[in-house]
C-alpha cells in the first residue's frame, strides 16, 4: 500500500502534467519553460479558486433564507427553495463534470499513467492515484453540500432537509465524476484501433461527447434559464396527465432534488418518502461512480486494441477531389471528428451560435421590427465566430505543416482550403435560423441564408489569409500575436460596417420599404466582400 | 547528364551560427549523391534550402530550373523525407497518401497503381487503414518514404531515410533507389551509414562545419584522404573525429580500469 505522502506527491505530478497539457492546448505559442512554470502554480491557484467560488456561491444560496433582500416582493419560500436547490445541484454537476471530463480525457489521451506503471505500485494504488488526480480539482465543490445542507437545517430546524440536501449534493458529485469516467473509458480505449464503421462511429461519438462536455457550461446555463418555463408547462397540464406530471417532478433527478428539499424544509407528508428516494439515488450514483472508476483504470492499465492488421482493399480516390483545397478540407473534417480537441474547436462556434440564436429569436419575435436588424447582427456575430475556424484549423496542424509544403501546396490554397468548412458551418446555422424568418417570405429567407453564408466565408478567407501569411514549412506551431489579433478584429469591423449601415434604417418602420428588399440589398454587399477577400488572398499569398 | 539541382556558394546563418559556409554542389539526372557529415554539419540545412523551405542568405540555388523558395509549386516534382518524421496521428496512412495526391494533383490511376506497389513493397498493406498514431517508429518511417515516392518524383531529397527501417525493408529501399537511378531520377540523401553510401552512391560529399570538405567518387575520396581501407577512415580523417574518438575511448578505458 502506497504511503499517503508518496500518493499526494504522485497526484501532484500527474495534475501538473495535465495542467501543462491544458495550457499548451489553449496557448500553443507559450514557451515550454513558461508553461511548466505556470502549471506548477496552477495546482494551488485552481484549488484556491474553486474553494473561493464554491464558498461564495454556497453562502449566497443559504443567505437568501436568512437575510431579507431589500425591495424584494414576498417570494414564495417553496419557489425560493426550488430555485436554490436547482442552482445547488446544477453547479455541483457542472463543475465536477467539466473537471472530470477534461482531466480523465487528458490522462487517457496522453497515457500519462504509462510512466507510473513501471513503479512498484499495486493496481489498487494506481486506481486511487488516478481517481484522486481526476477529482482533485473538483473536490473543493464538496464544501457546498455541507454549507447548504447545514444552512437549511438550521433555518428550517429539520434534520430531514439536512440529510436530503447533503445526499443530493454528494450523489450529484459522484454522478458528475462517474459518468465521464464511463464514457472516456468506453470510447477512449479503442481509439487507435484500426478503421471500421463501428470504430468510426465510436470516434465520432467520443468527439461529440468531448465537445458537449466542453460546451456544457454554456448549454446548462441556457437550459437552466428555460427550466422554469418547462416546469410551468408541466404543472399546467391538467386531467389524467396531472398525476403523471407530478410523479415525474417528484421522481426524476434533478427535479426530485428540488421537491425533496422543499418537502424536507416544509416538513410535509412526503418528506420521508423523498429522503428515501435520495438514499436510493445516492446508492445508484455510487454504483455509477464505482463502475466508472473500475472501467476507467482498467482501460488505462490494459488498453484494448482491436481491428489491427486489417488488410482491406485500397479504395480509389475520386477524381473530383484531386485538388489541394478539397484535399485539405477532407483531411480537416476527418481530423475534426476523430480528434476531440479539433472537434471542439470546430463545433463550439456552432453550438454557441445556435443558443445565441434561440435567445435572440425569443427577444426579437416579440418585436417584428427588430427581427430584421437582429438577423443581420446574427450573421455578423456568426461571421465573427466562424472566422476563427481557419485559425483553429491551422492550429491543429501543429508541427505537420511540412507535409503540406513539401508537396507543393501554395499558401493561398491553404488559406482558402481552411475557409471552406466555414461555408458548411454557416449554412447549417443560418438555415436553422432561417426557419424563424419564414414569415417574411421564402425569398427573404433564402437571401438571408445566402447573404450570411457569403459574409461568413468572406470574413473567414480574410482572417485565414492573415494567419496563413505567418506560417511556413518550418512552422512548428502557429503563434498568435496581439498586432495580428487587432488587425483581424479591425478587418472584421470594417466588413460589418456596410451591413449595419444598410440595415439600420430598418429599426424605423417608416423608412422600411420591405424586409425582403433589405436582403436583396445586402446580398451584393456580401458577394462583393467575398470577391474582395478572394482577390486579397490571391494577391498577397504565393 | 543534365544538372537538375544545384547550389552555388550557398551561405546560411542562424543567428551567430553558420550552418552553411559557401557550399557548392551539383545533382545530375540519373545520379545518387550521398551527403555525409557529423551531427550539426549542415546536411539538413542544405536539403531544406534545396526544398525551398528556407532561403539562403547568399548564393544561388536552382532546382529543375527554378528557385524553389520563390516557386514552391516545384516541390510537387520532388520527393522529400525529413530527418525527423512528423505525421498527422489522427489520419490513416491511406488518408495521408490521398491528401498528398490531392495536393500534388496526381493522376488518380497512376496514384492507385503506385500505392498498391509501394505499400506491398514496404509491408504497409495491412497498416494502411490504421491510424498513424498507433504505428511504430519504423512504420512511420515507411509511411514517410512511401509519401516521397508515390508521385514518381524527378528528384529525391532524403534526410537520413534509412533510420528505423528493418534490414529487409532497407534492402528493398536500396533496390528502389537503384531502379529510380536507372530511370534517370536524381537522388541526394544524407546518411550516417557509411556502408550504405559506399554501396549505392555515385558520388559522395562530406560536409563539415558548413563546408564541403571532400567530394568525389568513393575511390577518389579515399585517395584524397590518403588512407587505406574504407570510407569510414576517410570520413574520420577529414572531419577530424579520429583524435576525438581516440580520446574518448582512452577516457572510458581509464575509467573502467
Amino acid at each position: 500500500m502506497i504511503e499517503i505522502r508518496d500518493l499526494l506527491y504522485l497526484v501532484k505530478v500527474l495534475y501538473r502534467e495535465t495542467a501543462y497539457l491544458m495550457i499548451k492546448s489553449t496557448r500553443p505559442a507559450m514557451s515550454p519553460r513558461e508553461a511548466i512554470s505556470r502549471s506548477k502554480w496552477m495546482w494551488t491557484f485552481n484549488i484556491l479558486l474553486a474553494v473561493i467560488v464554491t464558498l461564495g456561491l454556497s453562502l449566497l444560496l443559504v443567505i437568501v433564507f436568512y437575510i431579507p433582500i431589500p425591495g424584494r416582493v414576498s417570494i414564495n419560500i417553496e419557489d425560493l427553495l426550488r430555485s436554490t436547490a436547482l442552482s445547488y445541484v446544477g453547479y455541483i454537476f457542472l463543475f465536477s463534470f467539466m473537471i472530470s471530463t477534461t482531466t480523465s480525457w487528458i490522462l487517457q489521451e496522453y497515457d500519462l499513467v504509462k510512466p507510473i506503471k513501471s513503479l512498484p505500485l499495486s493496481e489498487g494504488d494506481i486506481r486511487i492515484l488516478v481517481l484522486l488526480t481526476i477529482s482533485v480539482g473538483s473536490i473543493p465543490v464538496l464544501i457546498m453540500p455541507l454549507i447548504y445542507s447545514i444552512g437549511l437545517a438550521i433555518r428550517f430546524s429539520s434534520i430531514t432537509v439536512f440529510l436530503t440536501a447533503l445526499f443530493y449534493g454528494i450523489l450529484t458529485f459522484l454522478l458528475a465524476t462517474g459518468i465521464p469516467l464511463i464514457l472516456t473509458s468506453h470510447l477512449g480505449v479503442k481509439r487507435f484501433a484500426g478503421s471500421s464503421f463501428k470504430i468510426n462511429i465510436l470516434r465520432a461519438l467520443n468527439t461529440l461527447i468531448y465537445v458537449l462536455s466542453m460546451s456544457l457550461t454554456y448549454i446548462l446555463w441556457q437550459l437552466l434559464g428555460r427550466i422554469n418555463s418547462v416546469l410551468k408547462y408541466l404543472t399546467s397540464i391538467g386531467g389524467g396527465l396531472r398525476y403523471l406530471t407530478e410523479s415525474l417532478l417528484s421522481f426524476v433527478y434533478p427535479l426530485s432534488a428540488c421537491e425533496g428539499i422543499v418537502s424536507g424544509a416544509t416538513g410535509d407528508e412526503m418528506a420521508l418518502y423523498h429522503f428515501a428516494l435520495s438514499v436510493i439515488y445516492l446508492y445508484l450514483a455510487y454504483r455509477v461512480f464505482k463502475i466508472g472508476s473500475r472501467r476507467y483504470w482498467r482501460a488505462l492499465l490494459h488498453p484494448e486494441y482491436i481491428g489491427v492488421e486489417l488488410a482491406k482493399p485500397i479504395k480509389r480516390i475520386a477524381r473530383w477531389t484531386l485538388d489541394p483545397k478539397i484535399g485539405l478540407m477532407i483531411k480537416d473534417f476527418k481530423m475534426i471528428y476523430r480528434n476531440p480537441r479539433s472537434g471542439y474547436l470546430f463545433f463550439f462556434p456552432l453550438i454557441y451560435s445556435i443558443f445565441f440564436m434561440i435567445s435572440m429569436q425569443e427577444f426579437a419575435v416579440e418585436n417584428i421590427a427588430f427581427l430584421t436588424i437582429f438577423s443581420v447582427i446574427m450573421y455578423i456575430t456568426l461571421g465573427f465566430l466562424v472566422s476563427y475556424v481557419p485559425y483553429q484549423l491551422l492550429l491543429v496542424e501543429g508541427d505537420n505543416l511540412w507535409i503540406l509544403f513539401a508537396n507543393g501546396i501554395r499558401k493561398r490554397e491553404i488559406a482558402i482550403g481552411k475557409s471552406l468548412p466555414v461555408i458548411l458551418q454557416s449554412l447549417i446555422v443560418l438555415t436553422l435560423y432561417g426557419y424563424t424568418l419564414l414569415p417574411m417570405g421564402v425569398p427573404a429567407t433564402i437571401s438571408f441564408i445566402s447573404t450570411g453564408a457569403l459574409y461568413c466565408t468572406a470574413t473567414a478567407i480574410i482572417v485565414s489569409t492573415i494567419w496563413t501569411r505567418t506560417i511556413g514549412p518550418e512552422t512548428r506551431m502557429l503563434k498568435m500575436s496581439i498586432p495580428l489579433l487587432l488587425l483581424t478584429s479591425l478587418i472584421q469591423i470594417l466588413m460589418a460596417i456596410p451591413h449595419i449601415v444598410v440595415s439600420l434604417p430598418q429599426i424605423c418602420p417608416l423608412t422600411t420599404p420591405s424586409r425582403g428588399f433589405l436582403y436583396l440589398r445586402l446580398l451584393p454587399i456580401s458577394a462583393l466582400e467575398l470577391l474582395i477577400a478572394i482577390t486579397i488572398c490571391r494577391s498577397t499569398l504565393k | 547528364m543534365s544538372i537538375v539541382a544545384e547550389a552555388k556558394h550557398v551561405v546560411k546563418r542562424y543567428g551567430t551560427t553558420i550552418a552553411l559556409d559557401g557550399v557548392t554542389l551539383e545533382l545530375k539526372r540519373g545520379e545518387i549523391i550521398g551527403l555525409l557529415g557529423p551531427n550539426g554539419s549542415g546536411k539538413s540545412t542544405l536539403i531544406k534550402i534545396l526544398m525551398g523551405f528556407v532561403p539562403p542568405d547568399s548564393g544561388y540555388v536552382s532546382v529543375l530550373g527554378v528557385n524553389p523558395y520563390e516557386y514552391p509549386d516545384i516541390r510537387a516534382k520532388i520527393g522529400y523525407v525529413p530527418e525527423e518524421v512528423r505525421l498527422y496521428e489522427s489520419l490513416t496512412p491511406k488518408e495521408l497518401f490521398d491528401l498528398v495526391a490531392r495536393i500534388r494533383r496526381t493522376d488518380a490511376d497512376k496514384y492507385h497503381r503506385m500505392l498498391e506497389t509501394l505499400s506491398n513493397a514496404f509491408g504497409l498493406r495491412s497498416k494502411l487503414h490504421n491510424l498513424i498514431g498507433s504505428l511504430s517508429k519504423g512504420y512511420r518511417q515507411k509511411v514517410a518514404i512511401v509519401l516521397a515516392l508515390l508521385h514518381d518524383p524527378e528528384i529525391l531529397l532524403l534526410d537520413e531515410p534509412i533510420i528505423g527501417l528493418d534490414p529487409v525493408v532497407a534492402k528493398v529501399f536500396k533496390e528502389i533507389l537503384m531502379e529510380l537511378k536507372r530511370r534517370g531520377r536524381a537522388i541526394l540523401f544524407s546518411t550516417h551509414i557509411l556502408e550504405l553510401a559506399e554501396v549505392i552512391c555515385d558520388r559522395i560529399a562530406i560536409i563539415h562545419k558548413g563546408r564541403i570538405v571532400l567530394e568525389g567518387t568513393r575511390d577518389e575520396i579515399i585517395e584524397q584522404a590518403k588512407e587505406r581501407g574504407a570510407l569510414e577512415e576517410a570520413f574520420l580523417e577529414v572531419t577530424g573525429k579520429r583524435g576525438e574518438i581516440e580520446e574518448i575511448v582512452k577516457a572510458i578505458r581509464e575509467e573502467i580500469e
